[in-house]
């Protein structure tokens, strides 16, 4: 979401400067910054045309590709039935992919996500419209159905996000520590906080330390991992005025997205970053990688050639030496804070973690392997008289 | 048939976050039942936008509604004399205004129109202290919010001179969750902010989150020979292990 509004943005600026162009009779150069992230420039001439060498961090047709270390895939849907079938042999005819890609058109799919097949490269499915066909041969035709893939993509749009992990014995080390990692410029490129329009999910969790309290049930964590969730809906309700069921849509809102750590941009982080392609040619910028997570996604690096967090610091350059340098500069003990601060941000087993949705339950028979409480989204959506 | 939802706290602070700020056309949503039919397109976005402001203030008269524009008109204005009667009457008007969503979003939008410096304005303080009474149970949580949702700088500025004034004399109110998140959210906004909010900030992080961000935060303790307690208590540490292996 934030990929697509940033891209939104840095293409109407493209549009302006033509516009001014055109009107003015003279090229027009335009800063590209979007969400306060900066893109470098574009220049409009007269005739249309634009100058794209000043454009930094995207491709020159302004489009920002989230997925994969290079930042080579613009959605969630491209990436799933590319992976189902790279990682798993699913070949699937995507209907939406399909009419982006080959028919080039514009296509909403269900989770709200639009591919634009007239002012983007969407990849096309490995099956391209012909039912019955058979490519990879094993005797299977429609591998994947469409359906299967509607889910997919709803899941993974409303996925958990990471949790931060914070007890009050370590909140004085690990603030300290996000201090630190400001002020040395690791947070230019790793941004905090970044701010979405229009959020498409209809449901947000939020993670964070509680910990095990038998006695407080309905706000602890539980000993597994002590941390508590809170899963709100973010949903609107549409009156139907047939009998039917009310409708139950995204509410599109505005959503601050705190504790991401990156800037949606590809950026050359010197030699020792550099992947060398199965074509013999080089890869030399990355997208920068979100932290939220990082405590517990060893090994590092595109490749997970550094095996701890300091290793993977200390491995950036090119256009992070200066924080690099600005880490590596810093006494033992600040080094200390920043780790203390990026050893918080932790993934974990929704299906164990304790939330306001599925409490704890230390009475629970053989407590914690019972009663270990859950994510559970469902009892936000459904009512008894209502299962969906 | 089955009630309309809404999500939990106060969905009205989003306004405030749209209202003049030209983001999530869709913020308010929630707030009101839409009917089948409506459109998500982008041109009915449009539109929707257009209806947001009068459906935010319905809960004021229409005579309150002028009054509280003629206020934002006149702060508007550049004046000669910043404490006059004239501003003064307007900024009560605004803060005497019953309804909270509309006492908000009217706050917002007078900070944003109001072309004088805040730390030249004899009525900043009032602006400020009017917004740190609204942030109150739930709408602390989604106030802060405003910090990054709110894209006007001067309104911006006033709300994060809030949370400061908010993490000042009322610390106790602030959850350890909400005193967590305040704190990552002065770290982060503290680089992007006028010098006067950068000042209110580290005061604020002192109280809430301790001696080191605030120090940290003020550029101390960056180097070897600039002490923070954290490097005390790890000396402590060191020299107890030292002690305890020595013997």
């Amino acid at each position: 979401m934030l990929g697509d509004e940033i891209t939104t943005d840095l293409r109407a600026i493209r549009t302006a400067a033509r516009t001014a162009a055109q009107s003015s009779g003279t090229p027009q150069t335009r800063t590209l910054t979007s969400k306060g992230i900066n893109y470098g420039s574009i220049t409009a001439n007269p005739n249309g045309t634009f100058v794209t060498t000043g454009v930094v961090g995207v491709n020159a047709d302004l489009r920002v590709r989230p997925f994969f270390a290079q930042g080579g895939t613009i959605s969630i849907r491209e990436f799933l039935v590319g992976a189902f079938n790279a990682e798993m042999g699913l070949q699937s005819d995507d209907i939406d992919l399909r009419n982006a890609a080959i028919n080039r058109q514009r296509v909403t799919t269900p989770s709200g996500m639009i591919l634009d097949g007239t002012a983007d490269a969407i990849e096309a499915p490995p099956v391209t419209g012909n039912n019955g066909v058979d490519p990879d041969g094993d005797g299977v035709a429609n591998e994947m159905p469409v359906s299967l893939i509607d889910f997919e993509e709803f899941y993974l749009l409303n996925y958990f996000k990471p949790a931060v992990s914070v007890s009050p014995d370590r909140a004085a080390d690990v603030n300290a520590g996000r201090t630190v990692f400001t002020n040395v410029g690791c947070a230019s490129c790793h941004i905090a906080t970044l701010t979405i329009n229009a959020d498409r999910r209809v449901a947000d969790v939020e993670t964070v330390f509680s910990d095990f309290n038998p006695g407080s049930p309905t706000t602890s964590g539980n000993p597994l991992n002590r941390l508590f969730a809170t899963a709100t809906p973010r949903i609107v309700t549409i009156d139907d005025p047939s009998a039917e069921p009310v409708i139950k849509q995204a509410a599109r809102q505005s959503f601050v997205v705190n504790n991401f750590f990156a800037d949606l941009k590809r950026h050359d982080l010197g030699n020792n970053f550099v992947e060398r392609n199965f074509d013999g040619t080089f890869q030399r910028q990355f997208i920068t990688e979100p932290l939220w997570g990082v405590a517990t996604t060893a090994p590092y690096g595109h490749d997970g050639r550094s095996q701890t967090l300091e290793e993977v610091i200390l491995r950036h350059g090119g256009e992070a030496q200066a924080a690099r340098d600005g880490f590596n500069g810093q006494s033992r003990a600040n080094k200390n804070l920043v780790l203390a601060f990026l050893n918080s941000l932790v993934l974990f087993p929704p299906d164990d973690t304790a939330s306001n949705t599925a409490n704890i339950n230390p009475a629970a028979s053989n407590f914690p392997q019972n009663g270990h409480g859950a994510i559970a989204l469902t009892p936000l959506f459904n009512n008894p008289a209502d299962i969906e | 048939m089955q009630a309309p939802t809404r999500p939990k706290g106060p969905a009205w602070l989003l306004l405030a976050a749209v209202v003049g700020a030209g983001v999530a056309i869709w913020a308010l949503a929630p707030t009101f039942k839409r009917q089948a039919g409506d459109s998500d397109s982008d041109g009915d976005e449009a539109a929707a936008a257009e209806r947001r402001p009068a459906k935010a203030v319905s809960a004021s008269t229409q005579a309150d509604l002028s009054r509280l524009r003629q206020a934002i008109e006149v702060l508007s204005r550049a004046h000669a004399d910043l404490g006059g009667a004239e501003r003064r009457g307007a900024m009560t008007d605004l803060l005497s205004q019953g309804d909270t969503p509309t006492r908000l979003t009217m706050l917002l939008e007078a900070a944003a129109a109001d072309p004088s410096e805040p730390d030249r304005d004899p009525l900043w303080g009032e602006m400020v202290q009017g917004l740190t009474t609204i942030w109150q149970g739930d709408a602390i949580n989604s106030g802060m919010d405003l910090m990054f949702t709110e894209s006007r700088p001067r309104a911006r500025d006033a709300v994060v001179s809030s949370f400061a004034k908010l993490a000042l004399e009322r610390t106790g109110e602030l959850s350890p969750l909400q005193t967590q998140k305040l704190t990552e959210y002065f770290i982060d906004l503290h680089n992007k902010v006028p010098a006067l909010q950068r000042r209110e900030i580290e005061t604020a992080a002192r109280k809430i989150a301790g001696n080191d961000v605030a120090d940290l935060l003020q550029g101390k303790g960056m180097a070897s020979d600039d002490e923070l307690e954290v490097h005390r208590e790890y000396k402590r540490s060191l020299q107890e292990s030292q002690r305890v292996a020595a013997q």
